[in-house]
């Protein structure tokens, strides 16, 4: 049976590549791909939604994209215009080897025009290892005035516990560069200084780009009749609001590979199964449990280091074993993707649901203390997944899972709350409500 | 120095990493990129480093161990500015007068199997192909050293911030508090520079050939495959055996009474097995993998080396990276000899983590 | 209490029952006939191996430190084959109720200390027959603490479990479970007989005892008696107290009466099946089966009988029928008898029979209704027997009549319609100009004639229950109260003569 996810109304998937984009139409079990007369972004949007008003004219539609492909080719790309972007690490020493100074990852270093080190720093649970130092912070200050960047990311050791540091540097520039771009890594969280490094560099250098696509997705909607919600897919293959991606671009990062799985996944009617997906020529497989793409923090879409945003890891899967099961996963059936991958992105784009994901430490000295920070922090998940279009009441946890940290003091755990929920338009049934 | 070395270099760098995953698989990937480019980097501007076996050392050479002591967590995120361990080891020369001819690892396991290759490189030493553990037990005296009478003190843990601490403990175990006790105000990691000795005393109370084997381990991990595949692999090399596939059901936290003087409380994982007998494996963890029970039996338990596979990637699966749902094959693996006599049981046996449970390979009669 | 002393081990079940495990939450629940030998208090994993099959375990100290430990102890008692295993509900989570059910372990969690629970229930295991008495005496005291049949019969039931126990009258089950009185060839029936206050009986108790349930006959029967007391005094207490009584009755007739009127909104369209309501049993009352209703009511009316004779005329109906009910209406009374089968009038010709010395004596008339299942049956039952004893009143006191063989048209035809017509235009001068006379006394003919529902009349006219009720209130404006005794029944031929003589004429003119 079919997961129907679409409730009753049209859904349009879009996925946005460089050369061209492809749409589908989904309505329950309905899927009816696109064929635009011109296969750019307005051309395939404005002809997508005709197709969702002539076939089901009782609105409200929503318009899921798919940027990934787009921020992907913009970072990659030789030429790219995207901007320069100045690093400022809050530690407390600098680097004494080279290798250590940079982003491990050469496509993020590229886009690093100049790097400054300021003393300061807490550890993973917010204790201040340094005081910030000010006299440093002013003459970084005055050298970025004095030159051409304008795009600042900043990064202090252990700011997703205690952003002070952070907050403080990212005023300093703010007032010495009043037309600054800044992004602060507090504000997408996670762990790990490389990671949140890299996802800050690429924010500032992606904001752009995002920014003119989902401006561009936005006039078409505007010229065609009727209303329309504009969202954009997550790398954890579900969906947020367009204005989120203006502010947080990296969060579209790398979607495409989740999508994929989740429409495969959707096609077949299916909530938890392993879809077989070919990638150049070689077979690899995702897996969706509770009809979400599962995700993690690995290397995300080649870019040589991790970031703070999940994406779908696809794995290398060598064909059935020789008894001609696929061998690995008794339980759960397995999807061999039967249509083209631009077709299962958009299905997965259209089919979406609003996600958040929450990864934070914290220290515990009892069970009690326990549970009021798993509460606390599946209240901060669901408020984000509700700011990401989800319908109040609607939060579902697919994932809650707390770690002891190894090697850390005992009560140093590890929270990960992934949240889905039903979307504020159009989606009538709640997302688990699956045959 | 006399005899035949091989050559660590920046290729080997990748395989390092994974085989150091199999003999600790407490910590994730977090800081992965920034340790094998920074090691890589220096591998390839000083130039391979040579591993030595320890009998092919003159026995009066002064060696040094090192290892990453606290959180791979912490070491993520506030990597090492880079002179941190070479400033450990600097303090002990100046302390002792000496001046290191090789450096070892502590615990050739986790990113500490790293690290001595990093610190080699930089004070152009080799590196022993031996270690102290055999895999990381989670304090710094239990080690075979420690066990061949060989002191860790003086040591010294130089903190990323760049503050240290020098200790000098009558004890092994009160060195281990006195250490733990700074760790934080550290940073949550330092680098360690402990166990100086001579190459001679390390003849008899190191743990030879680990370097070698994490290589080996590390070259087939790499090679991404299917599950059934890779065990089959790693049990030829390793001695490894599966003891059961399934899901994730239960992250337990606090699960049991706890001292708090052992780094990370302890916290279990149960999985339902979901072929053959369909049992239910509770993984009982405290840093590393302490036991694994099979419908309330006891089946694998410290020293054995216990890591998990997630099957669905045919890679390994990091304790701090662990969701329910998740589909996971256990592994047991055989400890070093010494954790089996009666002294290294009493160290790091099971009784060691309040588990008074006799040891499986001892109910099947096994030395 | 039991009459032979069971030496037999105590069982699981039995052990449940009384504290301290009746306090225990139960993480899984194998199997209560497991017998229980001993108690062990296991601290160590080593006094776990050596324990004995059919003991339980209640763990502590080490062998309940929780996380592994709890799993290696169940393993180690699954192996042992103990009976079940007690654990501080500290550490019992979820994972180990999960390798309990695995494994078919009973395992059960306390939030007592460990070996005060290991103590006490060494005691209980060490002497089952005193376990048992405990048992019982708790029951009894249970049952002691009930009010009211329905407590009594939850109580046993409870207490039984696997044996079920209901109150029968006649070889209606009153109360408790149906199933005592299913033919079960596994089931052995022990019956006790309840007398009534009147040293008469009143009931029985049955129950069904499986063949190889873990309960004797005995223990079964001994706790039957033991609700004995509790029964009769449940039963006096709402039967002895004439005046409560009567009012009781009034006040339950009252409500049956609102039901059959008023089914729940959610109820489908079409004939409404209406639940008899629990607390009827409680009153004796029978009104699932058939019923048939008896009116009782003075030759001539002269308004609401005094408690003396309502007494006098209880004491003369129920003679022999203790569970007849008699509840006073207006001027009259009503009782009926409920059976299984529609024809089945001997006993009320019987007890029609008997009454008809106190019915002369207090210059009486009965009219009896037809048969009609379930509490809207009743109530329909009742208008008939109204109306036939209007018409018996023709016979003088002692007069009965069934409406079997009157009919409502064949007494209806006997009416000067006519005339009471004339009538109406007299003393209903209102009611007659207005211009919705004839929906207004349609529809209070309608309401009258359902005995009261408005949902049936509502039905019957094709119009929403709401507009019943509208013209209702109308009528009773202009003057049409229907709803007061004296008149009811002269109001009910009244609109019934003006409805037959507006659809003979085709007119209201």
């Amino acid at each position: 049976m079919l997961v129907s996810r679409t409730g009753e109304f049209a859904h349009v998937g879009v996925s946005l590549h460089p050369e061209r984009s492809y749409a589908v139409v989904v309505h329950g079990a309905a899927v009816l791909p696109v064929e635009p007369a011109r296969a750019d972004l307005d051309g395939t949007i404005a002809s997508a939604v005709r197709t969702a008003i002539g076939e089901f004219p009782d609105g409200p539609f929503a318009v899921t994209v798919d940027l990934a492909p787009m921020l992907l080719d913009a970072i990659t790309r030789a030429d790219s215009a995207l901007p320069r972007v100045a690093v400022i690490r809050v530690v407390p020493r600098p680097a004494t080897d080279p290798a250590l100074a940079r982003s491990p990852a050469a496509l993020v270093e590229r886009r690093v025009a100049r790097r400054f080190t300021v003393a300061g720093g807490h550890d993973l649970l917010g204790n201040e290892l340094c005081p910030l130092d000010h006299g440093r912070l002013d003459e970084v200050c005055a050298e970025l005035d004095a030159g051409s960047i304008r795009h600042v990311a900043i990064v202090a050791a252990g700011s997703q516990a205690r952003p002070g540091h952070e907050r403080g540097v990212a005023d300093a520039i703010q007032t010495a560069m009043p037309g600054a771009r800044i992004s602060a890594a507090s504000e997408y969280g996670g762990h790990g200084l490389v990671a949140r490094e890299a996802t800050v560099v690429l924010d500032c250098a992606l904001s752009g780009v995002a920014e003119q696509l989902v401006d561009r997705c936005e006039r078409v909607l505007s010229r065609l009749p009727g209303e329309f919600q504009l969202r954009v897919a997550r790398g954890d293959g579900g969906y947020t609001t367009a204005s989120r991606i203006r502010t947080m671009p990296v969060v579209a990062f790398g979607a495409t590979d989740a999508l994929e799985v989740c429409g495969a996944a959707y096609l077949e009617g299916l909530a938890d199964c392993r879809v077989l997906l070919s990638r150049d020529g070689a077979q690899v497989a995702g897996e969706v449990r509770h009809g979400l793409a599962q995700v993690s923090l690995a290397e995300s879409a080649g870019i040589g280091t991790e970031l703070v945003v999940p994406t779908a890891v696809l794995t290398p899967e060598r064909d059935v074993t020789p008894s001609g099961v696929p061998g690995r996963m008794p339980d759960v059936p397995v999807v061999r993707a039967r249509h083209a991958p631009e077709l299962l992105a958009c299905v997965g784009a259209a089919v979406s649901s609003p996600t958040s994901w929450l990864d934070e430490v914290a220290f515990i000295e009892s069970a009690d203390e326990l549970r009021s920070v798993r509460r606390d922090a599946e209240e901060r998940a669901t408020a984000f997944v509700t700011a990401n279009g989800a319908a109040p009441g609607t939060a579902f946890f697919a994932e809650v899972s707390t770690v002891a940290v190894p090697y850390s003091p005992a009560g140093t755990v590890r929270i990960r709350v992934r949240v889905a929920g039903t979307p504020d338009i159009g989606l009538t049934q709640p997302l688990l409500e699956t045959p | 120095m006399s005899g035949a070395a091989t050559w660590i270099s920046a290729a080997d760098v990748p395989a390092l990493y994974e085989g150091a995953k199999f003999y600790a698989p407490a910590v994730g990937d977090a800081g992965r990129s920034s340790l094998t480019s920074w090691l890589t980097g220096l591998l390839e501007r000083e130039g391979p480093v040579a591993l030595h076996r320890v009998e092919t050392m003159a026995p009066e050479t002064p060696c040094v161990s090192l290892c990453v002591l606290g959180s791979g967590s912490a070491l993520a995120d506030l990597p090492p500015a880079g002179d941190e361990f070479v400033a450990a080891i600097r303090q002990i020369e100046q302390l002792q007068g000496v001046r290191f001819g090789a450096v070892y690892p502590l615990a050739a396991a986790t990113v500490s199997a790293l690290v001595p290759v990093a610190a080699a490189a930089q004070l152009g030493v080799p590196l022993l192909d031996a270690d102290g553990m055999g895999r990381a037990f989670a304090l710094i005296h239990h080690t075979a050293m420690y066990l061949a009478g060989i002191s860790p003190t003086p040591l010294v843990a130089f903190g990323p911030t760049g503050d240290s601490v020098l200790v000098d403990a009558r004890t092994g175990a009160r060195a281990d508090r006195l250490l733990r006790a700074s760790l934080d105000t550290l940073g949550g990691w330092a680098a360690l520079a402990s166990y100086p000795t001579t190459a001679g005393a390390l003849r008899r109370g190191a743990l030879p050939g680990t370097i070698s084997r994490i290589a080996n381990v590390g070259r087939v991990l790499l090679q991404q495959t299917d599950p059934d595949l890779l065990i089959s692999r790693l049990a030829a090399i390793t001695g490894c055996r599966r003891l059961g596939r399934g899901r994730i059901s239960e992250l337990e936290q606090l699960s049991r009474p706890s001292d708090g003087s052992i780094p990370a409380h302890p916290s279990s994982v149960v999985i339902d097995e979901t072929d053959g007998q369909r049992r239910q494996l509770r993984i009982e963890l405290r840093s590393e993998i302490v036991a694994v029970f099979a419908n309330g039996e006891l089946i694998a338990g410290a020293p054995d080396l216990l890591c998990l596979v997630d099957a669905t990637r045919g890679t390994l699966a990091t304790l701090d990276n662990l969701e329910r749902g998740d589909l996971v094959d256990v592994l047991v693996t055989p400890g070093d000899a010494v954790w089996y006599s009666d002294e290294g049981m009493a160290m790091v046996g099971l009784s060691f983590h309040g588990i008074p449970l006799d040891h499986p390979r001892r109910l099947r009669g096994e030395p | 209490m039991s009459q032979r002393p069971s030496t037999l081990p105590i069982t699981l079940g039995g052990l449940v029952r009384i504290q301290p495990l009746a306090r225990a939450s139960r993480l899984h629940f194998a199997d209560p006939l497991r017998q229980v030998e001993q108690v062990v208090l296991a601290q160590t994993f080593e006094r776990l191996r050596r324990c004995a099959p059919h003991v339980l375990v209640v763990l502590h100290d080490t062998a309940a430190a929780g996380g592994w430990s709890l799993a290696a102890a169940l393993h180690l008692a699954w192996e042992r084959n103990v009976s079940a295993v007690v654990v501080s509900g500290a550490v019992a989570g979820s994972a180990g109720a999960a390798l309990a059910e695995r494994l078919n372990m009973t395992l059960l969690a306390i939030d007592s200390d460990p070996v005060d629970v290991a103590l006490q229930l060494a005691g209980q295991v060490s002497a089952p027959a005193a376990a048992r008495a405990l048992g019982q005496a708790l029951c009894a005291e249970r049952l002691a603490e009930q009010t009211h049949v329905r407590g009594v019969l939850g109580v046993l039931n409870s207490e039984l479990q696997n044996a079920p126990v209901a109150l029968v009258i006649g070889e209606t089950a009153v109360a408790g479970r149906v199933a005592a009185l299913q033919d079960k060839t596994n089931a052995r029936r022990v019956e006790v007989e309840v007398q009534g206050p009147d040293e008469q009986p009143w009931a029985r108790l049955v129950a069904a005892v499986p063949v190889n349930g873990p309960m004797a006959v005995e223990q079964v029967e001994s706790l039957l008696r033991l609700a004995r007391p509790s029964l009769q005094a449940a039963w006096a207490q709402t039967r002895l107290d004439s005046t409560v009584h009567s009012a009781h009755e009034q006040a339950a007739f009252g409500l049956l009466r609102r039901l059959a009127a008023e089914p729940p909104p959610d109820a489908p369209a079409g004939p409404v099946e209406i639940e008899t309501p629990p607390w009827s049993s409680e009153l004796g009352w029978q009104i699932d089966g058939v019923n048939r209703a008896v009116w009782l009511t003075p030759l001539r009316p002269s308004g609401a009988p005094s408690e003396e004779v309502t007494h006098l005329v209880r004491a003369a109906w129920q003679r022999g029928r203790t569970h007849w009910p008699l509840v006073v209406d207006g001027d009259s009374w009503i009782s009926w008898h409920s059976s299984e089968d529609a024809d089945d009038v001997g006993p009320l010709r019987r007890a029609v029979t008997a009454f008809r010395d106190s019915a002369a004596a207090h210059r009486l008339v009965i009219g009896v209704g037809q048969a009609h299942p379930g509490v809207a049956g009743l109530m329909r039952s009742v208008a008939e027997a109204r109306l036939a004893a209007y018409v018996a009143r023709k016979q003088g006191p002692a007069g009965v009549q069934w409406f079997d063989q009157v009919g409502a048209s064949a007494a209806l035809a006997w009416l000067p319609t006519t005339e009471i017509a004339q009538v109406a235009d007299l003393c209903l001068a209102e009611l007659m100009d207005a211009r919705d006379r004839m929906a207004l006394v349609q529809t209070v003919l309608a309401v009258l004639d359902c005995g009261g529902s408005l949902s049936q009349a509502s039905q019957r006219l094709g119009v929403h229950r709401n507009t019943v009720l509208a013209r209702l209130t109308r009528a009773r404006q202009l003057g049409l109260a229907y709803d007061e005794p004296e008149q009811r029944l002269a109001l009910h031929v009244l609109c019934y003569a003006l409805a037959s003589l507006w659809t003979q004429s085709g007119t209201d003119e």
